[in-house]
């Protein structure tokens, strides 16, 4: 009786001081990502993003306060509304795409075969080269005087498709979300095959070995583990859609040629902070940091929704 | 888990750990090697000082350190550490630099109006350099209510270059009129040769033909004119030119809206296009992709074939960080830069001299464009990029490429640019 | 008896065959589907690859066609005249010090928010992932400001910080998705063995999340070496230089030697293929000498 009257608050104590010492341990580990992040992300993106209330050229002492001048300046910015509209059209064709090539290219590697590895390898090259280099080439190989596509297209009997393909207004954006897709399918598949390599091997075997048919197997024991990997694939697939500069900007040049057809939001911003011919005049830099805000508040609803779709199957699986 | 594989496992996360710390040691001794002062500026070393300063060709890399070579030979105390940045980049890392307070001592401007707005970082270079001995094109960007403050590095002038060989093939005579250069841009389209290598994707090219054509018409005064909005570019006769660049565009190369400017160019060394606007700086990058290219260079044809123009402008301009601790030193680079010797050099090498009386020696081909430039200015304009007034309109130029497919009309392009001139009585 | 069994349809032997034939069926369609797909992928790197054993000159007459020979003269030329030596170095000690420290953090943060039950946690989550959403271009200024209040100018810090920083938000995404699935028993049998909570993360936790840990590293590594506008804005000294900035500086204002920025690619782009390659042949001996003992 006795032994037991004592033993319950000692259970709760003990409770409480565990939560305690979690807690404690818990603000231990993110001490190190609290410091880093606090310190060179969010300090200096506050430290930005308030320029754009004010009317600041870049250059010189930042002027008076202009309140949300900026923004409904951007409301009003046909082109760089343009802009915006194009990263919603690589994303959402990166969605589709990814999420059904790159798998199937992963699935397909995943299996047990002797060249695997050097398929690995080939499948990753995209991502590794550097954007600089391969945007040329990219671009090169579209020349209508120099490239070889249009030749090729000939070769084969398909000249009637020849195309002045990154000067038709019809074609440039298709074309750069092309070559957007060809290095980002790169990742892709490289994350998946992560993820499927995660799937316990003797699940796969046991379901089989039950008669599941390989669709079954599929849904039923590979697309539950693979839950993490689609979160990290398409989250991180909003970031790239809506973040592109560095292949475009090099394919298509810093104003998005033919007359803004190819302008995404990253070119956008990074032309409008540092113009060429000037510095920032005319608070320039204020509005491209107006306009940064619109691209941040654009991406983070992207992934939100992403998150919170993926979250809810990923819960409702595992 | 058998006991090896704990121990295996624990081993793994020990080595990671270790791995973790041996790398951040490393980088750290790394880092602790390759420390220096803090900020771009250069430093001091038993009498000897070094002066840090940006250039924004990488391509000039050998001739400019021929030049830095023969200014150390000059003051043996000094010398520079020139820093090469990517030209597409090169703004918007001066900018950081200078918001930043740490940028290098002899600051480069590109062009007379990015100068001016960057003076309030300078100090003048004063009584080291003769205003008088500096060309017109120098003198206009570095002269401030008397005081000389700073010292292009060299000039450029752009006119239309067109291929020798071409032309001679087909018996044609490069055009002095409008109409003369639409007869040859139909002649040659006929023959099936491209006329116009006319890269767009930037819209630098179009922009220079534009200035070029209105150059054309005006003459000399052209910045003057309308900058004081005694003429404007709205004006029937003025419009023109912008009508002429869509005139024109039948005779341009093929998907040329989204043709980069190295690929123009590159047409154009290889003889797949005759004519195309450029510079004197841009000879050497069409010998490098055909070192056999036979081109020479003629001025802007005017509507009449009175006079043909070109248009000049400053590379970049050197002058003093006011918050150098080197001022001195600097001081003494960008007054050198103004003499003779130097001059000679970028004469000879990198491109037109900003000082008088020097030309540039030897023969071949490089110098043949070159004179063949400064004959063709008549009249020389000025590059609108160097003139506070005017600057705008490039910023205008870039967001015009509706002119090329339609949306923009020659009125409509003309409206525009008359609306970033600043114009000042 | 087993012929009779083979010739009844839906026993086990029948659809053992049947399922064998599919699967050589699959297969060989799979194998070509995958030949393809790698066809089209290396397509621009072949011509890459090829391009750098042009000159300038050759490579407009001929940009597509294979060289006139596969002398190694740009490959020489960039190795000397961008100081590859010095910025390979400065690359893997940045990209690996970034690498490490960035993971290292983020596997600490990410399982205090997936693991350890406290209020906040989804709003730190938060907090670390909306890192994801800010464009470098805007803030580089203020980054750069404070980088020379700090006195790190001139050093390799700078990035190695930033790097680091710009590294959680992937690091906590991929890990907290990983830890959150594995299944709390496994933490409670070890506290009841007694281990300490950083025992128990240490040793029972930690090994098992070497494979996302190796995704997050490729994730981040390969962006960070092939980066080139951090670098830029604070490498502005020779000796500090990365490879990306050796490649950028063949790119001149009116003339680029593509020779040589081909062959920089290609130098740059082996140590990663390497590096990736024998990353994950390690990875996969290590998941299937797990996935045997069961």
């Amino acid at each position: 009786m006795g032994v037991e009257a004592t033993a319950q608050p000692t259970g709760l104590v003990r409770a409480r001081v565990a939560g305690f010492a979690r807690r404690r341990f818990a603000l231990w580990l993110l001490l190190p990502a609290l410091v880093l992040t606090l310190g060179f992300y969010v300090l200096p993106t506050v430290g930005s993003y308030w320029l754009a209330f004010f009317d600041w050229d870049g250059l010189g002492p930042v002027g008076g306060f202009v309140g949300l001048d900026n923004f409904s300046r951007l409301l009003h910015d046909d082109s760089f509304l343009a802009a915006a509209l194009h990263n919603v059209w690589i994303f959402v064709v990166l969605l589709v795409a990814t999420n059904t090539v790159s798998l199937g290219l992963a699935m397909l590697i995943d299996r047990k075969f002797a060249l695997r590895n050097v398929y690995r390898a080939i499948i990753f090259l995209p991502y590794v080269l550097s954007p600089l280099a391969i945007g040329f080439i990219w671009q090169v190989l579209l020349s209508p005087s120099i490239g070889i596509l249009n030749p090729a297209l000939d070769a084969v009997g398909l000249g009637g498709l020849q195309r002045e393909w990154l000067a038709d207004p019809g074609t440039a954006l298709w074309v750069v979300i092309a070559a957007l897709a060809w290095q980002w399918n790169a990742l892709a598949t490289v994350v998946f095959l992560a993820g499927l390599q995660s799937v316990p091997g003797e699940l796969r075997d046991a379901a089989r070995i039950d008669g599941a048919r390989p669709a079954r197997v599929l849904r039923d024991v590979t697309l539950p583990f693979l839950a993490p990997a689609f979160t990290t694939v398409n989250v991180l697939l909003a970031v790239f859609a809506f973040r592109a500069f560095d292949l475009v900007y090099v394919l298509t040049g810093p104003l998005g040629a033919p007359d803004g057809e190819t302008l995404v939001m990253g070119t956008a911003v990074y032309t409008t902070a540092f113009p060429t011919g000037q510095f920032s005049s005319g608070a320039s830099f204020s509005y491209a940091v107006a306009q940064g805000i619109f691209l941040t508040a654009v991406l983070g609803l992207a992934a939100f929704a992403l998150l919170a779709f993926l979250g809810r199957r990923e819960k409702r699986v595992l | 888990m058998t006991d090896l594989d704990e121990r295996l496992q624990r081993l793994v996360s020990r080595r990671r750990a270790l791995q973790g710390a041996g790398g951040l040691a490393l980088a750290g001794l790394a880092g602790g090697l390759l420390a220096g002062c803090g900020s771009d500026s250069g430093g001091d070393g038993g009498g000897s000082t070094t002066i840090a300063a940006w250039h924004e060709h990488p391509e000039l890399r050998r001739p400019i350190e021929e030049l830095l070579t023969a200014f150390h030979a000059a003051h043996p105390s000094i010398s520079v550490d020139m820093s090469y940045k990517p030209a597409d980049q090169y703004e918007a890392l001066l900018q950081t630099a200078l918001v930043g307070g740490a940028a290098p001592d002899a600051l480069g401007f590109l062009g007379a109006a990015r100068f001016r707005q960057g003076l309030r970082y300078a100090t003048p270079v004063g009584a080291k350099v003769d205003p008088s001995r500096l060309t017109l094109v120098a003198k206009a960007a570095t002269v401030n209510d008397g005081k000389v403050w700073g010292v292009p590095l060299a000039s450029f002038t752009v006119g239309l270059f067109y291929n020798r060989a071409i032309f001679a093939e087909h018996g044609l005579e490069p055009p002095k009129s409008w109409g003369e250069l639409m007869t040859v841009a139909r002649t040659l389209q006929d023959k099936g040769v491209t006329p116009f290598s006319m890269p767009a994707q930037d819209m630098i090219i179009p922009f220079f033909f534009y200035m070029l054509a209105v150059t054309a018409i005006l003459g000399e005064t052209t910045v003057e004119d309308l900058a004081t909005g005694r003429r404007k570019l709205t004006e029937p006769e003025l419009v023109r030119a912008a009508q002429l660049m869509i005139d024109c565009q039948p005779y341009y190369n093929k998907g040329f809206a989204a043709v980069p400017y190295v690929e123009g160019k590159a047409l154009f060394a290889q003889g797949r296009a005759a004519m195309i606007i450029g510079g004197t700086e841009d000879y050497a990058g069409y010998i490098d992709v055909n070192p056999k290219a036979d081109v020479g260079v003629i001025g802007f044809p005017s509507p009449d074939g009175a006079l043909q123009s070109t248009v000049s402008g400053n590379d970049i301009i050197y002058t003093i960080n006011k918050k150098s601790p080197h001022k001195q030193q600097t001081a003494e680079f960008v007054a050198w830069l103004a003499s003779d010797e130097a001059q000679q050099i970028v004469a000879n090498r990198i491109g037109v001299p900003v000082v008088r009386g020097v030309t540039p020696t030897g023969a071949g081909d490089r110098n043949r464009v070159e004179r063949e430039f400064i004959a063709a200015g008549n009249p020389a304009g000025i590059v609108w990029l160097e003139s506070d007034a005017l600057i705008g309109c490039f910023g205008v130029a870039q967001r015009s490429a509706g002119i090329f497919t339609g949306s923009l009309d020659a009125a409509g392009f003309a409206e525009a640019m008359q609306r970033a001139i600043v114009v000042s009585s | 008896m087993s012929s009779e069994a083979a010739r009844i349809p839906g026993t086990a032997t029948a659809a053992r065959r049947r399922r064998r034939l599919r699967a050589f069926g699959s297969s060989l369609s799979g194998q070509a589907v995958l030949a393809i797909a790698c066809l089209a992928i290396l397509a621009p790197c072949w011509f890459l690859f090829v391009g750098s054993f042009k000159s300038v000159e050759e490579f407009f007459a001929s940009p597509f066609g294979l060289p006139a020979s596969f002398a190694p003269t740009n490959y020489r030329g960039a190795w000397e005249e961008a100081n590859i030596p010095t910025a390979l170095v400065n690359s893997v000690v940045v990209t690996v010090a970034s690498v490490l420290l960035g993971t290292a953090v983020s596997c600490l943060a990410a399982y205090a928010i997936a693991r350890l039950r406290f209020r906040g946690a989804a709003l730190v989550q938060l907090l670390i992932v909306s890192g994801l959403f800010v464009p470098t271009q805007v803030i580089s200024i203020a980054v750069f400001i404070e980088m020379r209040q700090l006195g790190l100018l001139g050093t390799i810090w700078p990035l190695i910080l930033m790097y680091a920083t710009l590294g959680i938000p992937v690091g906590v995404i991929v890990l907290v998705g990983f830890f959150r699935a594995i299944p709390r028993e496994l933490s409670e049998a070890a506290a009841i063995d007694g281990a300490t909570p950083w025992r128990t993360f240490l040793d029972v936790i930690l090994p098992l999340a070497r494979a996302p840990m190796m995704t997050v590293a490729i994730l981040n590594g390969v962006w960070i070496w092939n980066d080139y506008y951090l670098p830029l804005l604070f490498s502005t000294r020779a000796e500090l230089q990365t490879l990306p900035l050796a490649i950028l500086s063949f790119f001149g204002a009116y003339s680029t030697d593509y020779g040589l920025v081909f062959a920089g690619v290609v130098i740059s782009a082996i140590p990663v293929v390497l590096v990736y390659v024998l990353m994950t042949r390690r990875f996969i001996a290590g998941v299937t000498a797990g996935s045997v003992k069961g």
